[in-house]
């Protein structure tokens, strides 16, 4: 006959059936075997500090014996014990997990990947920064916004640079750190000085979205003081003082209006105009700004000579070679088309304006 | 502020922990806490003041807290004599007959009260409530109506003993005490078990040692993990599992001796 073939699982099984009635049978002799006699207790009950002795094993063996004997007898006593044994079980069970977590941590191998672990966090965050600051200078030179946005938000130019454009309110305001405008006022002061030397100075024009620090807020910039804080006490005060900080670093741009009834402040702001403040993305603004109306010969020429400028004068020494070679391109682009119409003039420098954008 | 009194509220969560573990209820668990202060406080804190130092304080407070949450579940709920085969069973038998017929607790938290989170006794405390439900059909009806002793009554430290009266009137329930026995006891299979079998059997005078019987007890009767019952009784894990084995077999030895081999086959 052929043995037949049972599985691994009916194996344990059967095990496991064994082994639940084996456990069984025990169960049963040891109760026949205590309800066999029936002890009597033996002597008092314990005493509280007695039985928190023997629960915390502090008694010498025959202390221990002999309240094991009184407890063997007595329900009472018995049912404490136990009792008080699993309360101190289950607190020391909270205290040792307590302590394998310190010991965790003390574990030198846990040190080093809790070591690995913060450095690897802080290399990511560290690169994290410096990719999202690379990204906003480089949304700061070079304005992504497509031609027809700016359209939108844009009031029709004038026909040339000389009048200086409004500049529309704009619905968010764009935020500077405040090392872009330090920067800025350096290159405004640069270029301040080798423009009295060229040419009258271009009005600049106000772009859309972009800050632009009258005078009265830069005054108040720089002389700000914080305002009074109320009772509100710690709170507001942390609140108040940070706010001041940011409204320094980041001067709001007044509604339009505002600036227009603001006679004190005009004079300043031209005076600032004049100076030919030009940024590499204000330059290429101008020349889209420019290029929407009807832009004469003139209009050209000042455009050849800022970028001539852009390249030759000191205010840019952090231009990049990139940005170098974007500015000689159109450069060259409007020598080579000096004798082609204005509009086609404008639309080929629009198109290598876009191209360089994308 | 007294010192005692100081140490007292240190333990205060300590105290609520265990009331609230006793009770279940909020409500019932705050007021038994409170009366566990007031207990503490009695007598210029004369239970904290008689502290020798052998133990620790919180473990001391502890073995007061208990004895006073039972002071206070008999002053709220009365006393109650248990059945004889609950008494004869003791242990867990008894204190679950306490809290599903006195205090009448259900039994989800009669077994939360005495198997405190350990699964492996959860099972046996189960198994015995349903048992007591099923053999005392009119377990917890009359709360209150049935004290047999007011809290003035003075009562003999041994529960479990009676009268001589109380012996001869149980002489007649034996029978009745045996069949009961062997359902609790064999479960199903205790309905075919002969009394009188049982009888026999539990009558060989079989003897144990204070520290086997709590053994037993504890791993058999009240469902505890062996390693548990071993570190009770002082003993390491590999220690309780040798002198359980050899005492089981002694055991067998025992009842063969007595004679009783055939009959212990029967019920085994």
């Amino acid at each position: 006959m052929h043995e037949r073939y049972q599985p691994e699982g009916n194996h344990t099984m059967a095990e496991k059936n064994d082994l639940d009635r084996k456990r069984e049978t025990q169960r049963r002799l040891a109760l026949l075997a205590l309800n066999n006699e029936h002890p009597q207790p033996v002597g008092t009950c314990l005493k509280a500090e007695e039985l928190a002795c023997l629960v915390e094993g502090r008694l010498d063996d025959d202390q221990s014996e002999a309240c094991l004997t009184h407890i063997a007898g007595c329900e009472r006593c018995y049912s404490l014990w136990r009792q008080l044994h699993r309360d101190r079980h289950q607190q020391s069970g909270h205290a040792e997990n307590r302590g394998r977590l310190v010991q965790l941590l003390r574990r030198p191998r846990s040190l080093a990947t809790a070591g690995s672990l913060l450095a690897a966090a802080a290399s990511i965050a560290l690169f994290l920064s410096l990719t999202m600051r690379t990204d906003r200078q480089a949304l700061m030179q070079w304005p992504s916004e497509p031609l027809h946005e700016q359209q939108r938000t844009l009031p029709a130019p004038e026909s040339s640079l000389n009048q200086a454009v409004p500049a529309a309110p704009s619905p968010v305001p764009a935020i500077q750190p405040m090392e872009e405008g330090t920067k800025e006022k350096a290159r405004s002061e640069n270029l301040r000085a080798s423009e009295q030397e060229a040419q009258p100075p271009l009005p600049p024009p106000s772009l859309p979205g972009q800050r632009t620090v009258p005078a009265a807020a830069d005054s108040s910039a720089a002389g700000q003081t914080s305002p009074p804080l109320g009772d509100e006490g710690s709170i507001a005060a942390p609140m108040a003082k940070k706010q001041a900080l940011a409204d320094r670093a980041i001067p709001a741009v007044p509604p339009q209006n505002a600036r227009h009834a603001d006679t004190t402040t005009q004079p300043r702001a031209e005076q600032r105009s004049e100076t030919g403040q030009r940024s590499l993305s204000e330059w290429h603004q101008a020349i889209r700004t420019g290029c929407q109306g009807q832009p004469d010969s003139d209009f050209f020429a000042r455009l050849e000579q800022q970028g001539h400028r852009l390249l030759t004068g000191n205010a840019f020494p952090l231009l990049s070679a990139e940005d170098r070679i974007r500015t000689e391109t159109i450069l060259t682009l409007l020598a080579e088309q000096r004798r082609q119409p204005a509009d086609l003039r404008c639309q080929a420098l629009l198109q290598l304006l876009n191209t360089n954008n994308r | 502020m007294n010192p005692w009194q100081k140490k007292a509220l240190a333990h205060w969560e300590q105290i609520n922990r265990m009331a609230r573990r006793r009770f279940q209820h909020t409500e019932l668990a705050e007021e038994a806490a409170l009366f566990v202060m007031d207990g503490l406080a009695r007598n210029d804190w004369q239970r904290l003041r008689v502290f020798a130092g052998k133990s620790s304080l919180a473990t001391y407070i502890g073995a007061v807290t208990l004895r006073l949450l039972e002071d206070f579940a008999r002053t709220r709920f009365g006393r109650a004599k248990p059945p004889q085969w609950i008494r004869r069973l003791g242990g867990i038998w008894i204190t679950l007959f306490r809290l599903l017929c006195l205090e009448r607790f259900s039994p989800a938290e009669a077994v939360a009260i005495i198997s405190g989170q350990q699964p492996e006794q959860e099972r046996t405390v189960e198994q015995a409530a349903y048992h007591i439900l099923g053999e005392l059909p009119s377990c917890g009806e009359h709360q209150g109506e049935t004290t047999a002793f007011c809290e003035q009554t003075t009562v003999p430290a041994d529960e479990s003993e009676c009268s001589p009266q109380e012996q001869h009137l149980e002489g007649g329930q034996r029978r009745q005490l045996f069949t009961i026995l062997g359902r609790v006891l064999f479960g199903d299979a205790g309905k075919a078990v002969d009394a009188r079998l049982l009888e026999r059997v539990t009558a060989a005078g079989i003897s144990l040692e204070p520290r086997e019987r709590l053994l037993l007890q504890l791993c058999y009767r009240d469902g505890m993990a062996v390693a548990e019952a071993g570190r009770m009784l002082g003993w390491n894990r590999h220690q309780v599992h040798g002198r359980l084995r050899r005492l089981l077999a002694r055991l067998q030895q025992d009842f063969a001796a007595a004679g009783l081999e055939e009959e212990l086959r029967q019920l085994l």
